[in-house]
């Protein structure tokens, strides 16, 4: 709270925090408070997304920062550090602390915490009406003295009770000197509270430490490291005795207790909240089975999870490409349109750089990419009603099994899961993982696991190679070998770079909810729009410099020369009808632009690769068209289009298939869908694994290795299938 | 000064002191789905810290509600169930209530199955 009174008027916004356990229902207040009015920004120093919005309430406006999930001020994953750092450093005006009132005690157990330290509190009972159905009734009245905070009931996705919290906050930040003093306080007992107390006394006289002094001697006798920095930058004078007092105490203390004071502490904490439980909570109803628990018996058993966690799995990747191809067609179809309309602007037959740049650089690059906006809009809306819903929580038990064995737990399977969309968001997604290993282990596969950006490419190459019946099976095949490569990747990450067990994997298991559609859609947007910027900003570019490196520089005015006579040539011709004429100078188009696609930078360079790619079956086409492939998967078919000069390019595409069943086999194309499968992730990835990981080295070591992997890897598939003769023709 | 070390080398040497799991202690993974526990030990400080945090501290009571032999488990504490990855459950020891003498304790009405 501040405590300088300014006239409402010249203070700025408010800082309203809201803090709660993971599905508790804290986005969905959120968004329910502050409406459209929100951005996501980062926290100082980390990557961890900061969402913040306005609300205003009568007078007064708030800005609401909704912090990630947390059970606890002692942190684990960088989500729960930034959640405890912003609580505790931030010092915001108000803290909402949000509380599943289905499920009090584990839920109080931050209240009482933010209690202790002595922050600012309206404590928001959400899920009220589930609490009801379950025949609790909370007498907020009593909790609220008990713990000396409000206490509001809500029901976050119906918006009841959110008039009230905002009342509440607005008491609380109107700087009332003395807010209400809790009417008890955690009693952690003869043995340690006189220590307690002592260490207290000895920090309160620091006026820098003075405010909460109870609360830094709690964590200093948990042992907390970070606390004990923060009283160091805190203290100008010397803290030494503060620490060696702490040791001293945590010494007896353990060798009176016989474990760790942090676990005593704990406990007594809890403790404390059974007794509070016990005077304001009552059991009306008669406790009975819940219905969730009905349906876990089914879909936790031990024969069946499996089976109905694949079912969902397929239905939800069915679903995204059967309802996502009218979708795409569509959008298709409006960039095509989009392209002509600007091209018919020029007046015919006029060759403009403008136009060129505007039809085949922009429009054409990120149209391209857009194309996929549906397939990846409706995986991530799948993936919404997945969590949403409370079932991703089992899907990570049912798979825990299979990714501990290879060193991962089941909470890894969420962001490789995603990442079948798009990597981007999948990496974002990591950041629910509690150590650092694991964190590290699952970006570094991440980009195996195959994006939605890569399915234009199979879905170019294999019908122009593989007869019907296969096509099928050989796209499963693919994404197959990404998922095995994955695997393995893990597997050797683990015994070589990242040794050691993977951090503990706890979870609670939410009861089931039916999502909302505003919740689902928010949290499918959250997740498209980081695709979407992706598209508007580095494939932007990149489409732009491809497009001016395959148009400069120009061929030498020798060759131009020749194209001009043999185009008079083929107009002089008395012998063609209007037909063939137009065929041949069509025809002399291409070659012209091949030949000017040559001379192209891009082209030299392609040229120069060329050599060191011929052993995996690529001639300077394709290596021309893979440097494409470098900034963004999808380029790749882009390219290809470009190269053959046949127009347009899509991966429908009849005229282009045609190309390639004439100039390759089936075996080099499996050997470009592989490379395009394994190698270097696209830019948008590397950028964002950089940031994630906090150094550059990651993303570059990500690159190289991935890129040698796919070296490898194909070349062996070539130099094999060439040698038995499979695909070759 | 390097009061953190201190701090982990504690932690650790608590851990250490309490490896040897006393009598009537078994990992959780012998409990059978419907069984009733104790917490009785948990191997490692960091482990320890983040099951008080929800809800699982030393002593507590929990049932198991799903998940047998090598998989993870789900179990029911404090009135909302909580997953226990594969990797702790053999880092997590347990007391069957039934056989909890001292407290005198009734057994758990669900019990149906011994552990050892
Ligand atoms: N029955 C009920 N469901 C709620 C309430 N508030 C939120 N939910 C649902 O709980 C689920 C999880 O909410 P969410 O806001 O994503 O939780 P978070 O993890 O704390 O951000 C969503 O499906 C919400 O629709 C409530 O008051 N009552």
């Amino acid at each position: 709270m501040s405590a300088v009174a300014t006239p409402p008027s010249k203070r700025a916004a408010r800082v309203v925090a809201l803090a709660g356990n993971p599905n508790s229902g804290k986005t969905t207040i959120f968004n329910a408070l502050t409406g459209a009015r929100q951005h996501v920004g980062n926290y100082p120093g980390v990557t961890v997304e900061k969402k913040e919005g306005t609300v205003k309430f009568g007078d007064d406006v708030f800005t609401v920062v909704d912090l990630p999930g947390t059970y606890s001020l002692t942190a684990f994953s960088l989500e729960e550090i930034v959640a405890g750092n912003f609580l505790i450093d931030g010092k915001p005006d108000a803290v909402v602390d949000i509380v599943d009132a289905s499920n009090p005690e584990r839920n109080l157990y931050l209240a009482v915490q933010l209690m202790e330290l002595g922050a600012p509190v309206v404590l928001a009972l959400n899920m009220s009406d589930m609490a009801r159905e379950k025949g609790l009734s909370i007498d907020t009245k009593k909790l609220s003295a008990l713990l000396g905070m409000p206490v509001v009931a809500t029901v976050g996705h119906k918006g009841r009770g959110l008039e009230e919290l905002l009342k509440a906050v607005r008491t609380i930040c109107r700087d009332d000197p003395l807010p209400p003093k809790p009417a008890r306080r955690v009693d952690y007992g003869r043995e340690i509270e006189p220590h307690l107390d002592q260490l207290a006394a000895r920090l309160a006289v620091r006026p820098a430490c003075a405010g909460h002094a109870r609360w830094l001697a709690l964590k200093l006798l948990e042992g907390d490291g970070d606390t004990a920095n923060r009283i160091r930058s805190l203290c100008p004078e010397d803290c030494g005795d503060i620490f060696r007092e702490t040791d001293k105490l945590r010494k007896h203390l353990e060798g009176v207790f016989g474990e760790e004071i942090g676990a005593v502490l704990t406990d007594r904490r809890y403790g404390f909240i059974a007794g509070a439980c016990a005077e304001v909570v009552s059991q009306t109803a008669e406790a009975r089975i819940s219905q969730s628990e009905r349906v876990d018996r089914i879909v936790l058993n031990r024969w069946l999870g499996l089976p109905i966690f694949a079912l969902l799995m397929f239905a939800t990747f069915f679903l995204t490409f059967t309802l996502g191809q009218p979708l795409m067609d569509g959008i298709e179809a409006g960039f095509g349109k989009l392209g002509e309309a600007v091209a018919a602007l020029w007046p015919a037959g006029g060759e403009s750089r403008l136009k060129s740049l505007l039809v085949d650089g922009i429009i054409g690059g990120v149209g391209g990419v857009l194309v996929f906006l549906p397939n990846i809009m409706l995986l991530f809306l799948a993936i919404a009603f997945l969590e949403d819903s409370g079932y991703m929580a089992r899907a990570a038990f049912v798979m825990d099994r299979l990714m501990h064995r290879i060193g991962l737990h089941g909470k890894s399977f969420i962001p490789l899961l995603i990442g079948f969309g798009c990597t981007v968001p999948a990496i974002m997604a990591t950041r629910t993982l509690e150590t650092r290993r694991d964190r590290l282990a699952t970006l570094l596969v991440l980009p195996l696991m195959s994006c939605s950006a890569r399915l234009p490419i199979y879905a170019l190459l294999i019908p122009a190679f593989f007869p019907p019946e296969w096509q099928g099976p050989m796209l499963w095949i693919v994404y197959a070998i990404g998922i095995a490569l994955a695997v393995a990747g893990v597997k050797l990450l683990r015994i070589t770079l990242f040794k050691g067990e993977s951090a503990p994997f706890v979870m609670e298991l939410p009861p089931y909810h039916l999502p909302t559609l505003r919740g689902l859609l928010v949290h499918m947007w959250e997740r498209s729009w980081m695709f979407l910027r992706k598209a508007g900003t580095v494939i932007l570019g990149i489409s732009i410099l491809l497009w001016a490196m395959s148009v400069w520089p120009k061929p030498g005015p020798e060759t131009m020369a020749k194209f001009e006579r043999d185009r008079s040539a083929i107009e002089a011709r008395k012998d063609l009808s209007g037909e063939d004429r137009r065929a041949a100078l069509e025809k002399l188009e291409h070659e012209q632009g091949e030949a000017e696609l040559e001379q192209s930078l891009i082209g030299r360079i392609g040229r120069g690769v060329a050599p060191a790619l011929a052993p995996l079956g690529f001639d300077w086409k394709i290596s021309t068209s893979l440097l494409g492939a470098l900034a963004a998967k999808e380029i790749f078919v882009a390219q290809m289009g470009i190269v053959y000069s046949v127009g347009q390019a899509d991966e429908e595409s009849q005229s282009l298939r045609e190309k390639l069943r004439e100039n390759y086999s089936p075996l080099q194309g499996f050997c470009v869908m592989l490379f395009c499968l394994i190698s270097m992730p696209c830019m948008a990835t590397l950028t964002v694994v950089w940031r994630e990981s906090g150094s550059w080295k990651w993303a570059l070591f990500q690159a190289g290795a991935l890129t040698a992997l796919a070296y490898t890897l194909t070349l062996a598939v070539f130099q094999a299938g060439s040698f038995l003769g499979w695909g070759t023709r | 000064m390097n009061f953190q070390d201190k701090a982990k080398t504690k932690e650790l040497s608590a851990a250490c002191v309490r490896s040897a799991p006393p009598p009537g202690v078994v990992p959780l993974a012998m409990a059978a789905v419907g069984e009733t526990c104790e917490l009785a030990m948990v191997r490692g400080a960091n482990l320890r810290q983040r099951l008080a945090d929800m809800g699982l501290g030393l002593g507590s009571r929990f049932r198991v509600e799903a998940g047998e032999g090598k998989g993870p488990m789900v179990i029911s504490v404090r009135g909302s169930r909580l997953i226990l990855g594969c990797g702790m459950i053999h880092k997590i020891f347990i007391r069957l209530t039934s056989r909890d003498s001292k407290s005198g304790r009734p057994a758990a009405s669900q019990q149906k199955g011994s552990a050892s």
